[in-house]
Parts: C-alpha cells; sequence; structure tokens
C-alpha cells in the first residue's frame, strides 16, 4: 500500500521530471570565476593645488589577467566641497600607460561623490585588460587647498584571459 | 570660523571684495595678500564662499571657492 503511494507521488510531482541542467560555467563578466582573484584598492592622497591633478587609487592588471571593475568610491574630506558644482572632477583611468590616458567611458568628469570607500557604489562593471594601469584621479579644478583629503576606492575581480568570451568587446 | 572679517552685511552676489590669500592662491604662507574679486555665492555648509578673482590663477581659472573668513567687502 506504501510503495503506491510512493509511485503515485512521483508520477504526479513534476518536479521529480525535469531533466537537470548543467551550466558548464557562469559567464566571466557577472561573476568571478574559481581561477578568480578579487581586488580592493583604496587610499587617500591630499587635495592637489588647484588646476594640479593627483593619483588616488591604482591598479595594475597582472600579465595573463583581464578583469571586471565592480565597485567604485570616490569621496572628499574637508571643508569647500560641493557636490556637483565641479570644483573637482574625478576619473577613472582605464589605462594610465597609454598615451594620453584611456578613460573608462562614463567616467570622465565626475563631479560628485559615487560612493563612501566603506560602502562603495556597485556597478554593472568596467572591463579591464591585461598590463593596463588602471587609476582613479582627481584634478582640483578651483578649491583652496586647507588639509583636505581625497578617497577611493576600485574593487572587482581578475580572471585569466583564455575565459574572456569571445565576443569581450576589447 | 572665529577670524571671520565680513562686514556687518551680507554679501550679495556681484559685490566686489578682497581675498586674502598668497601669491600663489593658498591659505598659509608668508606673502599674504589681498585679491580683488567679485562675490559670487555661499555654500550650502555657510562657512565657504565661492568668489571670481580680477586675475586668472596660473592655472587658469578665476574661480575659486575659499573660506568665508578670507573675504572682505571693498
Amino acid at each position: 500500500m506504501r510503495s503506491e503511494r510512493l509511485k503515485l507521488t512521483m508520477k504526479t510531482n513534476p518536479f521529480l521530471d525535469v531533466p537537470k541542467i548543467e551550466i558548464p560555467k557562469l559567464p566571466v563578466t557577472n561573476f568571478m570565476p574559481a581561477q578568480g582573484e578579487d581586488f580592493e584598492a583604496h587610499g587617500y592622497v591630499a587635495l592637489p593645488a588647484i588646476a594640479a591633478t593627483a593619483v588616488v587609487v591604482s591598479v595594475l592588471v597582472p600579465e595573463g589577467r583581464n578583469g571586471i571593475i565592480k565597485r567604485i568610491a570616490n569621496v572628499f574630506v574637508g571643508a569647500g566641497f560641493q557636490e556637483g558644482q565641479g570644483g573637482v572632477i574625478w576619473q577613472i583611468l582605464q589605462d594610465a600607460n597609454v598615451a594620453g590616458n584611456l578613460v573608462a567611458p562614463f567616467f570622465d568628469n565626475i563631479v560628485a561623490s559615487l560612493g563612501s570607500v566603506s560602502n562603495p557604489s556597485t556597478i554593472d562593471g568596467i572591463r579591464i585588460r591585461e598590463a593596463q594601469l588602471v587609476q582613479l584621479i582627481v584634478k582640483n579644478v578651483s578649491i583652496v587647498v586647507s588639509g583636505q583629503l581625497i578617497g577611493g576606492r576600485l574593487g572587482g575581480y581578475f580572471y585569466p584571459v583564455e575565459l574572456d568570451p569571445e565576443a569581450g568587446g576589447f | 570660523m572665529g577670524m571671520a572679517k565680513e562686514s556687518s552685511r551680507e554679501l550679495q552676489p556681484g559685490d566686489r571684495v578682497s581675498v586674502l590669500l598668497t601669491e600663489k592662491h593658498e591659505l598659509q604662507g608668508e606673502d599674504l595678500m589681498p585679491h580683488s574679486a567679485k562675490f559670487l555665492r555661499r555654500h550650502a555648509t555657510g562657512d565657504w564662499v565661492d568668489v571670481e578673482l580680477d586675475r586668472e590663477h596660473a592655472g587658469g581659472t578665476t574661480v575659486l571657492s575659499v573660506p568665508a573668513a578670507r573675504v572682505t567687502l571693498e
């Protein structure tokens, strides 16, 4: 009696008949693979003189690795800064090694704090390639220096180049 | 800011003001001198203001954010 009831249950339970789905690997642009290594770089620098630029955070992509930046933060610590007024301007450089610098699209003219160092913004990703020197930089446009600090953070992960999708867009 | 030098009248946009900065537009130094400027706006915090200097900074800018305590009405 009991075995008959079990058979009946198996036949009528649709979940037991669903074929097993195998996912060989998740897309590396969305998920860090097992061979990946994460990075979390942060730093603070003194506000540079007016019209001068300073590097806040610098990350060198290792040979044989590409990567994705998933978390960003840029902050102004001290007096004299107003969000959105352009007193200081941040940029994320995808590669500071190339002449003229390669600026990450849409991160060229940042006039607001996009996240704090302790609580960075999560983004869909800035793709970075092996040997690139990724930097968060700041330019002081108009704020008189008075002991202020500029902070920043870049977080994400590297993965082996061979895991990059063929239509990777690089 | 304890050393406020503003006049008793509240500064208005367009007022002619004098800003006490060094020659290189820094707050500290032995060569502090008054710089003629136009008052633009007060920051939301109240203790900093934006001014437009009559003479260009070496970096090519004339608009500066400075502590309100360094600004006096001309």
